[in-house]
């Protein structure tokens, strides 16, 4: 249960249908620059008929902290590895790479990630997933922090600002105008799909093709679409399979991270209909396929670093399967979706992902 | 009301331990949750025969829960004598509690409210799902509350929600807005409970004198244990977790801190009653005025769940 502390007067509470004339504003925030309507997370199953609770505070009485954080948190930068260092790898494999080229491309991206959490913030909070789930999304709308129409705002402009970075880098390398529309598609179909399977309404729309989309357009726009668009950018430094386990790699390591995410809030997401990949299978099974992946990330960035550097390679195998074994071994021991050692190998995966994309980058400096 | 019998088929003399292990565990029982129904039902004048099946079914749901969540625990007491499964045998523990939810069904279907058993099926379906739940979670000292909350949502709140929602639906109300805002009272009684009742393992408000950190003892951190020690270093969880008395917890938390946390938490579950509060208004607004008794009883409740007032 989350909630503000009360102000100085008794809090207000206000509850309200979507029927009502003034629901959309409270929920986007367009009130009058005095107050904040605070959605209260509800225990209960929501529906279509839903009734939503709004906790209605003063904006002194809001406490945040500093712009800078609050962006941070909004744009996901904690998770901005998994978007750039892909990229950032297949770069350090091209000695001379023009460094406007590299940057511009970075540029692009980092705007396109911010951009698109924006986005999944503002339409999460509308569809009141993060309402149901009380550590879903960046909770940057839900604490006050910003109003969901800023959030709206701010998606679009850094949009537009990812479109502005790629095109000096699109004018060079015409090939990745093919691999930014192929991209472009598997993200909306993907993007598509997860949001058809995070609806909370019944119906034949909630299937198995959803999530299963849903995550392989997430390996493809995590991986090797970006180890691929790195690799033109940079005119192939690398050959083509080695690009694909270096994607590869990287992608199911991101899948890793969602579906990591999706054990924990599985017994949220069931009661609320959410169709993922650990409701489909339960727990137990899905928590065996996460470890799989682990084991396969690993063996893919095995197989990418065979032969190169001998024996560095053989060390450095060792040690990105030994990280990932090691995080496959403690997800199958899990006992619980609400085990406290789930949000801890959460974390970890993101350190294994950047440790892996260190441990090739230098291979390639060396 | 003799809540152990309301059909004469209900505890049959034949079954003799079953009948004393009943008598024991329900002897020292305070019965909250058959006078709540009871309270309500008064509003909604129920006949007789229907507020006893209601008292009786949660709690025998009730006490079904205890005599399993007894032998899982391995408590060696309920409500201040020898658990069922250590006094007589493991096995009869879970036959009593299974005869227990046997029964409801067999009487709530010979009622024949449809919606009302679907309820309650459902309702004790939750139950096990939280005790499922909760009993991943032992030794596992870093639980959050937020995860505690879900568990507890499931396990607890479950029958306070039948306990406010049945009478209801015995009347054969099935106004819609009003289950959902019921169902959310539900769930803040229901932590609201739950939560004095883990003060209680601290000796918070613990006017009965019951035994404490039983939780601890038993491998479990409770939402208040979860509360002090968020902050804590790893070294300082592992001697919380082998303190056996309240002493051994003031000095390791420190006296003055343990307190100003029991403050921040009364403070933060303040909060929840104020929500709770407002959902009482809603549903003023929604009853017809021939009941609006019971929204004065149930603003009552918080005082007595977990301000723990008489």
């Amino acid at each position: 249960m989350s909630l503000q502390d009360p102000p100085k007067t008794k809090p207000s509470f206000l509850t309200i249908d979507r029927t009502h004339p003034d629901f959309q504003k409270y929920l986007l925030g367009e009130l009058p620059n005095a107050q904040v309507a605070l959605p209260i997370q509800s225990l209960h199953i929501n529906s279509r008929e839903e009734k939503i609770t709004f906790q209605i505070l003063n904006r002194d009485e809001v406490k945040k902290p500093s712009l800078l954080k609050v962006l941070a948190r909004l744009m996901r930068l904690d998770l901005v590895g998994l978007t750039l260092l892909p990229v950032v790898t297949v770069f350090f494999e091209k000695s001379g790479i023009l460094i406007e080229h590299a940057s511009f491309a970075l540029l692009s991206l980092l705007f396109l990630h911010g951009a698109i959490y924006c986005r999944n913030d503002f339409v999460d909070h509308l569809s009141g997933i993060d309402r149901l789930n009380e550590k879903g999304g960046s909770r940057v709308i839900q604490n006050g922090w910003i109003r969901a129409v800023t959030v709206r705002r701010l998606s679009r402009a850094l949009l537009v600002l990812a479109v502005i970075f790629s095109l000096p880098v699109l004018v060079n390398s015409l090939n990745l105008v093919w691999l930014s529309a192929l991209g472009g598609g598997i993200g909306i179909i993907g993007y598509s799909a997860l949001r058809r399977g995070r609806e909370l309404e019944s119906g034949s729309r909630r299937t198995s093709a959803n999530w299963i989309a849903g995550d392989l357009s997430l390996f493809f726009a995590l991986g090797p679409l970006l180890t691929f668009g790195a690799n033109i950018v940079a005119h192939d430094p690398l050959p083509f399979g080695r690009c694909a386990l270096l994607g590869s790699g990287f992608g199911i390591l991101a899948v890793s991270y969602v579906e990591i995410r999706h054990l924990i809030s599985v017994v949220v997401d069931d009661v609320a209909g959410l169709r993922t990949l650990a409701v489909e299978f339960g727990f137990d099974r899905s928590k065996r396929f996460v470890a799989c992946l682990f084991v396969l990330a690993g063996l893919c960035f095995t197989l990418f670093l065979v032969a190169m550097h001998w024996p560095w390679w053989v060390l450095a195998a060792a040690l990105m399967l030994i990280l990932n074994l090691g995080l496959a071994i403690r997800i199958w021991r899990t006992s619980s979706p609400l085990a406290s050692s789930l949000p801890n190998i959460l974390k970890e995966t993101l350190i294994v992902h950047l440790i892996c994309g260190i441990i090739v980058i230098g291979f390639a400096i060396l | 009301m003799n809540l152990k019998v309301y059909a004469p088929d209900d505890f049959p003399s034949y079954l003799p331990k079953l009948n004393a292990l009943y008598d024991d565990l329900f002897s020292h029982g305070k019965g909250f949750r058959a006078k709540l129904i009871q309270r309500i039902s008064g509003h909604l004048r129920l006949p007789d025969q229907t507020v006893h099946l209601l008292a009786q079914t949660i709690e025998f749901i009730h006490n079904a829960s205890l005599l399993h969540d007894d032998l899982i625990d391995r408590s060696p007491l309920r409500r201040e004598k020898t658990a069922a499964w250590l006094k007589y045998t493991p096995e009869y523990a879970v036959l009593a509690g299974d005869y227990l939810l046997a029964r409801v069904m067999v009487n709530l279907s010979r009622h024949g409210n449809l919606a009302l058993i679907q309820y309650t099926a459902e309702v004790i379906s939750d139950l096990l799902e939280g005790e499922w739940i909760q009993d991943s979670l032992i030794e596992d000292w870093d639980v959050s509350l937020l995860q505690l909350d879900r568990v507890h949502d499931l396990k607890t709140a479950s029958l306070f929600k039948w306990c406010i929602r049945s009478p209801f639906i015995a009347a054969h109300n099935d106004v819609a807005d009003l289950h959902r805002c019921l169902e959310e009272m539900g769930s803040l009684l229901g932590l609201l409970f739950q939560r004095s009742d883990d003060l209680l393992d601290f000796d918070i408000r613990n006017y009965e004198g019951k035994a404490i950190l039983g939780d601890l003892q038993s491998g479990y951190m409770n939402s208040f244990a979860t509360f002090l020690t968020r902050d804590m270093s790893e070294q300082q969880k592992a001697r919380f977790r082998d303190c056996k008395t309240k002493q051994e917890v003031y000095s390791v938390v420190g006296e003055e801190s343990f307190f100003s946390k029991l403050e921040q938490f009364d403070e933060h579950n303040r909060k929840v009653i104020e929500l709770f509060e407002h959902h009482c208004e809603q549903l003023a607004q929604i009853l017809p005025g021939d009941v609006q008794g019971v929204v004065s009883d149930f603003k009552s409740l918080p005082g007595i769940l977990y301000w723990r007032k008489v």
